[in-house]
């Protein structure tokens, strides 16, 4: 279970997402399917059955014209560090929380596609396969061969890109080291990034950026209140963003997923 | 079986028949074990003869004298190379060095119109596993015997076993066989030491 | 023995017990496990390789890192299920080579790494499901239905365009050959433009851009040629007059690189200036929220702010002609109490934001309307380009500069024949100007030039103008008369299929070319997109066309372009940057390598050959031909009792809009479901303007114009102005493209180019319209 975690490991994985920077552009979101061997459905325009492990969400101040302003929460996988919602549902344990790393996988072979944990999970960032998955003739040619890609009936989320990890780890090891220096595990979001408003790296490694960057002022996480201690850090220096990040009902303003 | 537990509804031929009773359940039984352990190999897998008889002895320490590595090398980004190109097989064999038929096979249909053997692989895990070569040889420092039959005194290479349901090889090491090997080495089993 | 029935129950008993000590049930447990593994596809396996290159799908110009995979043979051919069907739907066919991944490149100046949503989605273009991937005839008449296609060989294709283009020139009349390019930049671009001029004619005509205007507006104020970029990164305060700095303008990823940088500092400001809540607007320190068309009077107030409070630069002013009646003029015409009215913006906001922008250096003023396709009036570019100049910023550091030109070698001169000469003595087709003559391109008048019949043949080389022209639906009817069309186009679109021949070209990936300095980004620079593999390959290099082309029509026209292939040019080319001894190729000055030989290998290996820009001030003149800058408001702008509504085009860095690429089907992933919805297309409105027309969220709509009717949906925004309706470019595709096609409506088809008087170039960014709920 998620909750004992005290194991020895140098190595804590996290993200930091700096809001203000963030334009909404969608490489995060476009990179991740790319990477992550996602396939297209004709009727993607219809985002009740839209897959996306790096969705963009548009929240506004709630202002008339012309105080409007809007600001995008790009929502991976949390990878929550206590009580992971998830993981403790799972009846066939297809997700678990990785000790070493505190990354929570996701196991497509295991996974017996009841969706209790797309039921449990507070962010919205699991998604079930309603389809076979299906390439356009030829356009299966992009496949990335570092990553399965999933059957239909399963249900599937962000994991961190833990096959970079995997084979950065192999590099090191090959290198005669064990330990990663930051940067060389990075995933395919923030190594996309524009505007460079994605940190990603260990949280345990003092010297690293994202260590630096969750001690920030304008630093949250998404429901907080809930305790499930997301290891996705969010940034933003103005209020009403950080507020849209806890949307309890009874706010006067809340998040609109718009 | 002894007599006196024979059941009331067998009273008629219960006597009589005990020593054939006991035949029929040996038969079976032996049937089953036939069955099973001949022929059903032989009916769930397919057995696939590798495109040239390669001879590990022959290349190995009492032959040219190369250690595993030699063939079977990492990739600079870590990731293990597994079977040799053909570009490895050409440094020597350019053109025949011997008279095996094997070499001369070899040569005339795969190094001279330079095109990759299809070698098949006996351990070949499915898409959804990470296996590390990297962490078990270089880290871990286990023998590339720990896992793989010892090739070194091998001179042939036996047909790939198959599993026609599920494409399989026989040899494909099993999630099983590696959590007991984790969990004995204390290193852990968490789903994404070895997925993806 | 006689088998009764118990005795067979003991047999059988026997034969379960005996079965429990085999393989069988555990195996095939096990099996049926591993056998649902196969339910999704497997890709093969296999070393990886990285190829550095350049995007080429905007004028951006990233540098990219393509990753390829080598897939082992073999492997497939074991693989174990044999039921076709199934086979067919989950195992994928080996491949020799691959590309799996676009990057960015982290070497690459224009974007350090960064890569936009369209760049990392171009393998979807790569592999796209419609690719052209031979050269094709149509066989049926034009305007008789559907285009009927027959695969030909490329002899039968070229002989058949050399037919045509030998047969039109034979009779003298090679003038009135037109060839449309969505690209002007490059090589390719200069190669297609001296075919046609060796061949006797100058009708070379780019797509609709917002540098056109700024073009004849740089070479009126400034005398001077070139493109106009701005130096962001060093900027201490930037107003933005409605570019999309962070939605797509100029080089997308650098100036979201550039933002990225800002925030950290935090001692930058911007200041956008927009009607409307766009993410710039957003993200912008402060947003002014300006009456559409209304940008000029605004920066003219703020130009008035400045002059009378003495605020300018005054060495840079002593630089410039004609202050004095731009003096005048602002001081009588553009009080902020005057401008205030015509542009819905506070005198005192106009005057706190002037007086902010000029006393922060650097500071500049970027002209701009959403990414860079949509235009307004040369007054409009004066006036705004004008406060660069009170604020001292003209070729300045963290100003703007003029782009230095790549120092490529000198194409060699033109031979041209008696038949060139007469045909180049033709006036173009597009006309030359308005009041003042410029040569700039004006496709807006290609429509009635191709109605008049003055077109025998028509090259469209990779453009989409039947959908990307404004009036596009116009423009097509109008290609129906044209009796030859040729398309040259990596993927099928609605021009290729108006077309009579189309040649199947090789895309970006596939193909050796020359990418100049990103759109508005100060320094020079060169980097080559790659052949790093061949999806289609029958496709050619759009330059080995035009050379085979020329060397089937011979004389002048081969003799003006000698060379083997495109590569051997763009070889001999970049002698000419290695000659100058300019800039530096990766972290290598230019000035020591030993040859040129070495220069080429540097960007054969995908580096990126750039140049500071060289500062110094300058100046400019105010009143060019007597033309002070002044607002002149567009026709549409005055409401009117039968619209009373103003209908605005804008664009969104998802819905591809600038090239002969359509939006990618990740792409379609992104675009939010408040602006694409199933199979409609929705409107930003104001909710306050909605209510008064009781219209509530996802409402059916009918948008009515001047030029024609739209169905679309009802998206109420609070960040719209009200009584404007803000309409996405980019949508209503009607190719044959699963993921695209029939989404939403074309709003090319409603915005009606507007000529301005002056330059005679199109004024294009709205226009009159009236909601009606369906």
């Amino acid at each position: 279970m998620s909750e004992h975690h005290e194991v020895a490991s140098k190595e804590k994985y996290g993200m930091v997402i700096d809001l203000d920077k963030c334009t909404g552009c969608g490489a995060c979101t476009v990179s991740c399917l790319s990477e992550n061997n996602h396939y297209v459905r004709e009727d993607e325009s219809d985002k009740l059955r839209s897959v996306a492990w790096m969705k963009v969400y548009k929240v506004t101040n709630g202002e008339p014209f012309p105080n409007t302003k809007v600001a995008f929460i790009p929502r991976p996988c949390m990878h929550c560090d206590h009580h992971t919602p998830c993981v403790s549902v799972c009846p066939v344990m297809a997700t678990d929380y990785n000790p070493l790393t505190g990354i929570v996988s996701q196991i497509y072979t295991r996974c017996i596609g009841c969706r209790y944990c797309v039921g449990a999970c507070p962010y919205h960032a699991r998604y079930f396969n309603w389809w076979d998955p299906v390439w356009p003739e030829g356009m299966h040619k992009l496949l990335n061969p570092d990553m399965s890609p999933r059957m239909r009936g399963v249900v599937e989320k962000c994991s961190f890109c833990n096959h970079r990890l995997q084979k950065a780890k192999d590099k090191a090891y090959v290198e005669g080291r064990r330990d990663l220096k930051d940067g060389e595990y990075v995933t395919a979001c923030a190594e996309a990034c524009p505007t460079r408003a994605i940190t990603f790296g260990n949280m345990k490694d003092p010297e690293s950026a994202v260590a630096k960057l969750i001690k920030s002022p304008g630093a949250f996480r998404l429901l907080e209140k809930l305790g499930t201690q997301p290891k996705v850090y969010y940034l933003s220096n103005e209020s009403w963003i950080r507020e849209s990040g806890d949307n309890a009902l009874g706010r006067k303003k809340t998040a609109r997923p718009a | 079986m002894s007599e006196e537990h024979v059941p009331t509804g067998g009273r008629e031929g219960g006597h009589k028949q005990a020593g054939g009773g006991l035949g029929m359940l040996a038969a079976g039984f032996v049937l089953a074990i036939v069955v099973g352990w001949l022929l059903y190999p032989a009916i769930v897998m397919s057995s696939k003869p590798q495109p040239i008889n390669f001879n590990h002895k022959a290349h190995g320490a009492e032959g040219a004298g190369l250690a595993c590595d030699g063939c079977h090398t990492f990739r600079e980004d870590g990731s293990f190379a597994g079977i040799p190109k053909l570009d490895n097989c050409i440094q020597c064999h350019e053109s025949a060095q011997g008279e095996s038929p094997d070499e001369a096979k070899l040569v005339e249909q795969y190094v001279t119109p330079n095109k990759e053997i299809p070698w098949l692989s006996y351990s070949y895990q499915p898409l959804c596993v990470f296996f590390s070569h990297a962490a078990h040889v270089k880290m871990a420092q286990l023998e590339c015997t720990t896992c793989h039959e010892d090739m070194s005194k091998s001179s042939s290479s036996p047909p790939v076993k198959v599993y026609r349901i599920s494409g399989y090889s026989k040899n494909t090491m099993s999630m099983e066989a590696c959590e007991d090997c984790h969990a004995e080495k204390g290193t852990s089993n968490a789903c994404f030491v070895c997925h993806k | 023995m006689k088998l009764d029935r118990r005795g067979f129950l003991k047999f059988a008993a026997g034969g379960v017990v005996g079965t429990l000590a085999t393989p069988i049930p555990w195996d095939l447990l096990d099996e049926s496990a591993k056998f649902t593994d196969l339910w999704a596809p497997e890709p093969a396996k296999g070393p990886s390789s990285f190829v550095h290159s350049t995007c080429r799908l905007c004028p951006g110009g990233c540098g990219i890192t393509l990753r390829l995979v080598e897939d082992k043979s073999g492997r497939d051919e074991w693989r174990g299920w044999h039921h076709k069907e199934f086979i067919q739907r989950r195992r994928l066919p080996a491949v020799p080579l691959r590309a799996v991944k676009i990057a960015g490149n982290p070497d690459h100046p224009v974007n350090r790494g960064g890569i936009c949503p369209l760049g990392a989605a171009g393998l979807q273009l790569l592999y796209g499901t419609n690719r052209v991937t031979a050269p094709l005839k149509r066989t049926n008449p034009k305007g008789e239905g559907e285009a009927v296609w027959e695969k030909i060989t490329w002899d039968e294709a070229l002989n058949i365009v050399t037919g045509k283009l030998r047969e039109i020139r034979e009779a003298g009349n090679p003038h009135t050959v037109a060839c449309i390019l969505d690209n002007k930049k490059g090589l390719t671009a200069e190669l297609i433009g001296r075919f046609f001029r060796a061949y006797g004619s100058s009708n070379v005509i780019t797509m609709p851009s917002q540098e056109d205007v700024e073009t004849v507006g740089l070479s009126l104020m400034q005398g001077t040629g070139g493109h106009l970029a701005y130096d962001l990164e060093n900027s201490k305060y930037v107003l933005s007059f409605g570019a999309a700095l962070l939605e797509g303008w100029g080089a997308p990823v650098h100036n979201m690189m550039v933002f990225g940088k800002w925030q950290e500092a935090n001692e930058h400001t911007l200041v956008q200036i927009e009607p409307n809540c766009s993410i710039t607007a957003s993200k912008a320190d402060k947003w002014l929220a300006v009456k559409p068309g209304a940008e000029a009077a605004l920066a003219l107030g703020m130009a008035n702010v400045i002059v009378t409070e003495g605020l300018y630069d005054r060495s840079c002013i002593a630089r410039c002609q004609g202050f004095e009646g731009f003096k005048a003029l602002l001081e009588s015409e553009y009080t902020p109490h005057k401008v205030s009215e015509i542009t819905g913006i506070p005198a005192n906001v106009i005057a706190t934001t002037a007086r902010a922008f000029a006393v922060t250096r650097p500071a500049v003023a970027v002209y701009g309307r959403g990414q860079g396709v949509m235009s307004g009036n040369l007054a409009e570019f004066m006036s705004i380009y004008s406060l660069n100049a009170l604020v001292g910023s003209i070729g300045t550091k963290g100003g703007v500069v003029v782009q230095r030109e790549v120092p490529f070698k000198a194409w060699p001169a033109l031979a041209t024949d008696a038949v060139a000469q007469q045909g180049l003595s033709q006036s173009r087709i597009d006309g030359e100007g308005g009041e003042i003559k410029h040569g700039v391109c004006m496709s807006h008048n290609l429509t009635a030039a191709l109605k008049s019949g003055a077109v025998n043949a028509l090259v469209v080389h990779e453009a989409n103008p039947c959908y990307a022209l404004p009036g596009a639906h116009k423009f097509e009817e109008a290609v129906a008369k044209v009796p030859f069309v040729l398309a040259l186009t990596s993927c099928m679109n609605e021009t290729a299929r108006a077309a009579d021949i189309i040649l199947p070209v090789a895309s970006y990936l596939e193909r050796l070319e020359d990418v100049t300095s990103a759109a508005r980004v100060p320094n020079a620079s060169m980097s080559l997109t790659r052949p790093a593999l061949a999806n289609v390959p029958e496709a050619r290099h759009p330059g080995d066309i035009f050379l085979t082309l020329a060397r089937a029509m011979g004389g002048s026209v081969n003799s003006s372009l000698p060379w083997d292939n495109f590569e051997a040019l763009l070889k001999e080319k970049v002698g000419g940057i290695f000659a100058s001894r300019r800039g530096r190729i990766g972290d290598q000055e230019v000035a020591m390598l030993g040859s040129s030989d070495e220069l080429w290998e540097g960007f054969n290996a995908g580096k990126c050959w750039y140049e500071e820009p060289v500062f110094g001030g300058g100046g400019l003149t105010f009143n060019p031909q007597g033309r002070t800058p002044h607002f002149e408001p567009v026709s549409w702008m005055k409401a009117s009792r039968e619209f009373p509504m103003l209908l605005v085009a804008y664009e969104n860095i998802n819905i591809a809009n600038r090239r002969a690429v359509d939006t990618l089907p990740y792409l379609t992933k992104n675009i939010d479901d408040t602006v694409l919805q199933k199979h409609d297309l929705l409107v930003r409105v104001n909710p306050e303007t909605a209510g008064r027309m009781r219209l509530v969220e996802g409402d059916a709509a009918t948008v009515q114009c001047p030029t024609g009717r739209l169905s679309v949906r009802v998206h109420m925004d609070v960040g719209m102005m009200p009584d404007v309706i803000g309409i996405p470019l980019g949508l209503g595709h009607s190719n044959d493209d699963p993921f695209l096609t029939g989404k939403g409506v074309n709003a090319y088809e409603v915005l009606e180019p507007v000529a301005d008087p002056v330059t005679g170039l199109a004024v294009w960014w709205g226009t009159r319209a009236k909601l009606i709920k369906a």
